[in-house]
């Protein structure tokens, strides 16, 4: 037999996301209720422009082998940018507008400043595939590469051709595609790829490219608002992106008379959360989108109980880096937390009553659920938590961040009416059964386990079993799967071993700020000094959606 | 001395039983891991020898306790 001694090698070390498990519920929820819209396709332009280039490059290059249409594709892309961001800046400058969003910003826009008197660019010079300073961006087909084409995808817009190339669909695709050339001039468009130098005046001419003039280009306009709206036989997941994007546009207008800035995801989330625009002003939501509210509500529920319990993990991981004692188990930790200085100080603040004890007095002092703006609502607690870890952290700061998040789980659970944790949208079955750290879990705890407990004994159970134990268990899973570690702690034989770069508690990003931009870009909402209005489309469109 | 990636040995299969000695006992990434992965691969007969001291601290542990052992693979101490 042959034998070979070895080191068993180590996986790779990476930063990983999700420590706890706590975003995925999250993600689920906000995926189900806003289905083809992603966190990185920004612009609802892309969906239509894409597939005009492709079909238009078809039209123009009928032998053209993958090299020629990776090169004009990706000049393609550095050209839109700059025709946006130019349109930006000799007009209103409003990004928000023109160019938000688009592939490439960051490296292109600063390039348009040396575009002056007769002064050209040269798009192969940022198109380019080399490591380089100027290239726009890695992915070799760019922005539709990295971003949109699994959502194009999803949505029948694209596919994959018979030579292994993306291609368009028919029905959809070809259809938006030929939607667009009939309001741009696309031979000046690949003109201006082939001559590979572009102008001012180039960028000016080609103006109708920017995404500004989406309502412009009627046709265009119509097959997109139909797709995104899922009118006209394009329901794909039930309707339920006509009904979130309903809701927010019914958010706007409810707002339209107390909103004075333009509105925001965070002002989105509040107002679902609390039914209200802060205050107490309340929102009349239209009895079509009652369902999607609720689960929108649920979202937001489930996310702030998220950012509690990654809160007290981050501080217990940041006390056992910092303590000379080893501890060889997580119960030694969670025995020596329940003991220590921050467990102490931080049950002062409470006047060393317990858990159960707090949460009664608690509800006394509780912001009603729609007052979600004020200073005693779990609405601010949370978004004290998330500033805290972006300031510079001290010792107060952390038994600061200890109160809040107790004080945000005292207030989920005095919210809590109902015995199952997700009607308002269930999960597939076994869904949870990989993240313990759940509303349905959660409503569990506080009944059985942690009403009886005192603070500090409540601290050294959260950052052990929903922190550390937990943590393992989801690192483990991940490892099974991808040989690659994502422990921020690690068991060693002598003791457990903090991990550098202690991950802050972030929020998930449920698509609606890409969401509100797309009902900018389709010209549904407006803003405008006094905070944003639906348009004369946007109305029409929310009445459609809410009398169907 | 070379490293070899425990992920590849268990990929390439093909085998009937597995014998691991270790000082360090952890039993969730041996039970969750490891031999999840050997039986996936049809490595029916298993076995964990194991640093006594360190199995002992194990079984003290709630969260890292054996869980399988005994009805998944075989497990035993070693002094």
């Amino acid at each position: 037999m042959n034998v070979r001694t070895s080191w068993v090698e180590p996986p790779q070390s990476i930063q990983g996301l999700d420590h706890l498990g706590t975003h995925a519920p999250c993600i689920d929820l906000y995926s189900r209720l806003l289905p083809g819209i992603t966190n990185v396709t920004d612009r609802a332009r892309y969906y239509s422009i894409y597939p005009w280039f492709i079909w238009a490059f078809d039209q123009r290059y009928e032998n053209a082998d993958s090299e020629k249409f990776e090169q004009l594709f990706r000049r393609a892309d550095c050209l839109l940018t700059w025709i946006a961001e130019r349109h930006s800046q000799c007009t209103d400058q409003d990004t928000i507008k023109h160019s938000i969003g688009m592939i490439g910003r960051q490296r292109l826009v600063p390039a348009l400043a040396e575009l002056k008197g007769s002064k050209t660019l040269r798009l192969s010079d940022y198109a380019t595939r080399e490591d380089s300073a100027n290239r726009y961006f890695k992915n070799k087909l760019g922005g539709l590469g990295q971003y949109y084409i699994g959502t194009l995808q999803d949505l029948r817009i694209l596919d994959i051709g018979e030579r292994g190339w993306i291609t368009y669909t028919r029905e959809r695709g070809q259809a938006l595609a030929e939607a667009v050339d009939r309001y741009v001039d696309g031979d000046s468009f690949f003109a201006a790829l082939e001559k590979d130098r572009v102008s001012g005046a180039v960028l000016d001419q080609l103006e109708k490219f920017c995404f500004c003039h989406l309502s412009h280009s009627h046709d265009e306009h119509a097959r997109l608002a139909d797709l995104l709206f899922e009118r006209a036989n394009t329901e794909e997941g039930g309707g339920q992106r006509r009904l979130t994007l309903a809701l927010a546009l019914a958010g706007v207008d409810g707002s339209a008379d107390s909103q004075s800035n333009p509105i925001t995801l965070d002002d989105f989330e509040g107002a679902v959360y609390g039914r209200s625009f802060g205050a107490g002003r309340m929102w009349n939501i239209p009895s079509r989108l009652e369902h999607t509210a609720e689960a929108w509500a649920l979202y937001v529920r489930n996310d702030l109980l998220s950012i509690a319990v990654q809160a007290v993990f981050a501080v217990g991981l940041k006390k056992l880096d910092e303590s000379d004692v080893r501890f060889r188990t997580g119960r030694d930790f969670e025995e020596w937390v329940a003991a220590s200085g921050i467990a102490k100080r931080t049950s002062r603040r409470f006047e060393g009553r317990s858990f159960g004890e707090v949460s009664r007095l608690f509800r006394e002092t509780l912001a009603p659920i729609d007052h979600w703006d004020q200073p005693t609502h779990e609405w601010t607690f949370s978004r004290k938590i998330l500033e805290s870890f972006t300031l510079r952290p001290d010792e107060g700061s952390d038994v600061d961040v200890m109160v809040d998040s107790l004080r945000l789980l005292m207030a989920l659970a005095a919210r809590t009416t109902s015995d199952d944790a997700y009607s308002a949208s269930p999960f597939a079955p076994g869904f949870l059964d990989p993240y313990p750290i759940n509303l349905q879990a959660f409503a569990d705890v506080v009944s059985r386990e942690w009403s009886g407990l005192s603070i500090p004994q409540l601290l050294g159970w959260l950052m052990n079993r929903w922190g550390i134990e937990t943590h393992l268990s989801v690192a483990l899973r991940k490892l099974r799967h991808n040989p690659q570690a994502a422990f921020r702690v690690r068991p060693t034989e002598l003791g457990l071993n903090v991990v550098p770069d202690i991950p802050p508690p972030t929020r998930t990003n449920p698509r609606m700020r890409q969401g509100l931009q797309m009902l900018r870009d389709l010209n549904a909402i407006t803003d405008a000094e006094d905070g944003s209005r639906l348009t004369e489309f946007g109305t029409r469109i929310l009445r459609e959606v809410i009398l169907d | 001395m070379t490293e070899d990636s425990l992920y590849d040995a268990m990929r390439k299969g093909s085998y009937d039983a597995s014998l691991i000695t270790t000082y360090n006992a952890y039993f969730p990434f041996y039970e969750e891991v490891v031999l999840r992965k050997l039986r996936a691969s049809g490595c029916r007969h298993n076995v964990v020898l194991a640093d006594a001291k360190q199995c002992t601290a194990s079984l003290s542990d709630s969260f890292a306790a054996p869980r399988r052992a005994g009805i998944e693979y075989m497990h035993d101490f070693l002094r």
